[in-house]
């Protein structure tokens, strides 16, 4: 039924679009309707004053100029309006106005045309039948103000001509039939004009804003060329920067183990070869751990890592990380502390490791006395709660003016002899570009001589992980347990998010990429306790009709439609159907929330086939 | 003989340790990172005859490094042995008077090669640097005595420590010079330490 409406109403857009067209002539015609009312007025005044009531008349002549000015003054107030806004509305109120203002006029004929004299009388005729003529010009060939400023006039005025003459009657009704019919005629060739010129004008702009976006595609197309070109010159640049200080840094372990060669060459006495082979142990470690780094860093710039996504316990991964350098802080001296708060987030655990360990590897080579700190805290001040991983030192320091380049690669903090036994200068670049891939970002915090906080937050924040530690007001780590959960999204990361998380509170989520799979899920295991769908699924089906169709099919079960959109037919569409809506991105927090609702509705649950 | 190995990369000073005790006799090896430490251990040590000097120091680069040792201790022969390997940078470190250059990517024969001549006295430099004179007539015409002089200048002592080491007259030193480069056809003392490093390794080694 909507869609028929709807499907109604666009094929009726050009009409429409005529109507508003039409509305706006017409209104502006209106406004000066009380002049001309005024010396209609004034010009039958000077025929018809003498023979009839002076008050009358004068009473009439006001009526018919208060109606014009009224008209006058409702046209003003449409123009000043959108007339987009119900133009069927503002029609039919013209309408009405042009039968008030051909009803005054006709009140005229009806007191007047008997008192005067003949001759009068054939005047007043001639302009009772002018004042419609010129209203086809003014309606702007609405068939329907047409209508009825004639009808309105013509009919009472023909009516007292007929009283007053009855032999014309016949006549005179087939006449004044006649001129209304050929009046609307003409009022609708005006609109079939109208029409046309509104079409014309339509095609028109149509083409105009098909070369503006054509123009805009090429403009888009253009910026896009100039900044992959640009970007690409900027990689092209920093591979270069990477390559030179790689090949200093390659050739440096290359000397040594030249000169162990020679020295093994040199027939050494047998109590060296210890020292020899543990320094080229040495050398060949630090190329390797340099050739990793490298082969790292370009993985991890051209895009070959897909991080993974699945709950990381944060505190756990961490906590081993901390572990392993236990030794080596150990070995400097340096206390090692941790405060780690149980959190949970949606992410990959082997990145975030390798993240805590460079930053924890690079604190404790800076840093000669004092205390290494790692923390691990939740921060819920910003619009979407994050982790907070903090690794901070008591070394050094970093000039401030030195920030934003500890991130490059090999770059390191007052190492210009590149020693390599302080790390290759990798490690942050790294660092970055994990931190890049897996959404988190990374600032530092440093004052020279008081010491250096990198700071890493975390998306995807589920919550913290060790419901024992909190209190009972907390939820369960696993409050959907048993709940089966049908998830539908045309994005696999989506649902492989979705589906960790549903399976981390409990619930057994089934998932499919299309509504076709979602059929086939339906066909095999019946009716879910609850089903979350995309809006936008990629095909012919939004989620809310899939719902829709699902629901007629297997019974009512709960729905969550989750949405990246804001304004659309669909959305209007889902929104229409009463389904909970959740707008993307979702904290993990308000989908519990949604789930909870949703499951808990016992009344929305009724499926009728069994569920299996 | 008491060698200093100047060298940031600690891996590389241990290598060219083993590899000096290896090849040389009754070496002794001291090792310092810095040129401040460098130069603490020349006075701590000064029967030091030898200095293996890399280019790139953490702190200190370039030439300057090389004016320090010759300029206060000149009675040691600074040997460069460093990743560079341009003929330039080859050339100016003898102008700044290095006595030898080895460049750290030679293969392993040839950096046992050169550090045995440097051992023994006599010039080491890359081909590649003797190929920039033109190529004269390099026999053994030059007289022991011319022979010591020449070893002398290599190493960059002034011409007094020169005479003084001789027991020469200063004169009779500059003459020495003069005539050893007209022999050898060069105009200056880098050039004739060039041409000293195509001298055959026996001659060069004649006893001082």
């Amino acid at each position: 039924m909507k869609a028929a409406s709807s499907a109604s109403s666009s094929t009726s857009a050009p009409d429409r679009e005529v109507l508003i067209e039409l509305l706006g002539l017409h209104a502006q015609a209106m406004r000066r309707m009380p002049w001309v009312q005024t010396w209609i007025v004034v010009g039958l005044g000077l025929f018809i004053f003498v023979h009839v009531n002076h008050w009358l008349f004068l009473g009439w002549g006001l009526l018919t100029i208060g109606i014009e000015l009224g008209r006058s003054r409702f046209a003003a107030g449409v123009l000043r309006r959108d007339l987009s806004v119900d133009p069927y509305r503002t029609h039919r109120q013209f309408v009405a106005l042009a039968a008030v203002a051909g009803a005054g006029i006709a009140i005229g004929a009806v007191l007047f045309l008997p008192k005067i004299p003949i001759w009068d009388q054939a005047l007043f005729g001639a302009t009772l039948l002018a004042i419609p003529s010129a209203g086809v010009a003014v309606s702007q060939s609405s068939r329907y103000i047409v209508a009825a400023y004639s009808t309105a006039i013509l009919g009472p005025g023909g009516a007292v001509w007929c009283l007053l003459y009855p032999s014309q009657a016949l006549g005179g009704a087939a006449l004044i039939a006649l001129m209304l019919t050929v009046l609307i005629l003409v009022a609708a060739d005006g609109e079939k004009l109208l029409r046309r010129s509104v079409n014309i004008r339509h095609e028109r702009d149509r083409l105009v804003l098909d070369l503006e976006q054509r123009n805009a595609d090429v403009r888009i197309a253009m910026t896009e060329v100039q900044s992959a070109m640009a970007q690409a010159e900027q990689s092209a640049q920093a591979r270069a920067r990477v390559l030179a200080a790689a090949s200093h840094d390659l050739r440096q372990p290359l000397h040594a183990l030249s000169v162990y060669s020679a020295v093994l060459a040199s027939k050494p006495a047998p109590e060296l070869l210890n020292e020899v082979s543990g320094n080229i142990d040495q050398i060949v470690r630090s190329l390797g751990n340099l050739l990793n780094g490298l082969l790292d860093l370009s993985r991890l710039s051209s895009g070959y890592y897909v991080p993974e996504h699945e709950a990381v316990d944060l505190a756990t991964v961490v906590a081993g990380v901390c572990a392993e350098f236990q030794h080596a802080a150990a070995q400097k001296s340096l206390t090692l502390l941790q405060d780690l708060q149980p959190t949970r987030v949606l992410g990959d655990p082997v990145a975030i490791g390798r993240i805590a360990r460079n930053l924890l590897d690079n604190a404790i080579k800076y840093t000669d006395q004092g205390t290494l700190r790692v923390t691990l805290h939740t921060e819920q001040s910003s619009a979407e709660p994050k982790a907070v991983l903090t690794v901070a030192d008591t070394g050094k320091g970093i000039p401030a003016s030195e920030h934003s380049r500890i991130f490059e690669e090999f770059y390191q903090l007052d190492n210009p002899g590149r020693d390599r036994s302080r790390g290759v200068g990798l490690g942050l670049a790294i660092v970055q570009r994990l931190c890049e891939l897996i959404g988190a970002t990374i600032g530092v915090e440093s004052a020279v001589g008081e010491g250096t906080s990198f700071r890493v937050r975390l998306p995807a924040l589920l919550g913290v992980s060790a419901p024992v530690d909190l209190p009972s007001a907390e939820p369960a780590s696993a409050p959907f347990v048993g709940a089966r959960i049908y998830v539908v999204d045309d994005e696999t990361d989506i649902i492989r998010s979705m589906q960790a998380l549903l399976g981390i509170w409990g619930a057994a989520a089934l998932t499919a990429d299309s509504p076709r799979a979602a059929e086939r899920i339906f066909e095999q295991y019946g009716c879910p306790d609850l089903m979350i769908v995309d809006l936008r699924l990629g095909q012919h089906e939004h989620g809310a009709q899939l719902a829709d169709r699902l629901r007629r099919q297997y019974g009512l079960f709960p729905v969550l439609i989750i949405t990246g959109e804001t304004a659309s037919q669909a959305l209007r569409q889902a929104n229409e159907s009463g389904y909970t809506l959740l707008q993307k991105p979702i904290a993990p927090e308000v989908l519990r929330r949604a789930i909870a609702a949703a499951i808990l509705v016992p009344h929305q649950v009724d499926c009728s086939q069994p569920s299996g | 003989m008491k060698i200093l190995i100047v060298d940031d990369h600690a891996l590389f000073r241990a290598g060219l340790r083993m590899l000096l005790g290896s090849i040389g006799h009754n070496v002794t090896c001291l090792e310092a990172a810095t040129l401040t430490e460098a130069l603490s251990t020349i006075a701590q040590h000064t029967d030091i005859e030898l200095c293996l000097l890399d280019l790139t120091l953490k702190n200190e680069k370039g030439f300057g490094v090389i004016q320090h040792i010759t300029a206060t201790s000149p009675h040691i022969a600074v040997v460069v042995v460093s990743g560079a390997e341009d003929s330039a940078t080859i050339r100016s470190c003898i102008d700044a008077g290095a006595m030898s250059y080895i460049p750290k990517s030679v293969v392993p024969e040839i950096l046992t090669h050169a550090l045995q001549r440097v051992l023994g006295g006599a010039v080491y430099l890359p081909d590649q640097v003797a190929s920039t004179l033109k190529s004269s007539p390099t026999d053994s015409s030059l007289t022991p005595r011319q022979q010591q002089v020449l070893q002398g200048l290599s190493r960059g002592l002034p011409t007094k420590l020169i005479a003084r080491e001789l027991n020469l007259s200063e004169h009779t030193v500059k003459e020495y010079i003069a005539n050893i480069f007209q022999v050898l056809g060069v105009h200056n003392r880098t050039e004739a330490v060039i041409k000293a490093s195509q001298l055959k390794r026996s001659e060069a080694n004649a006893p001082a």
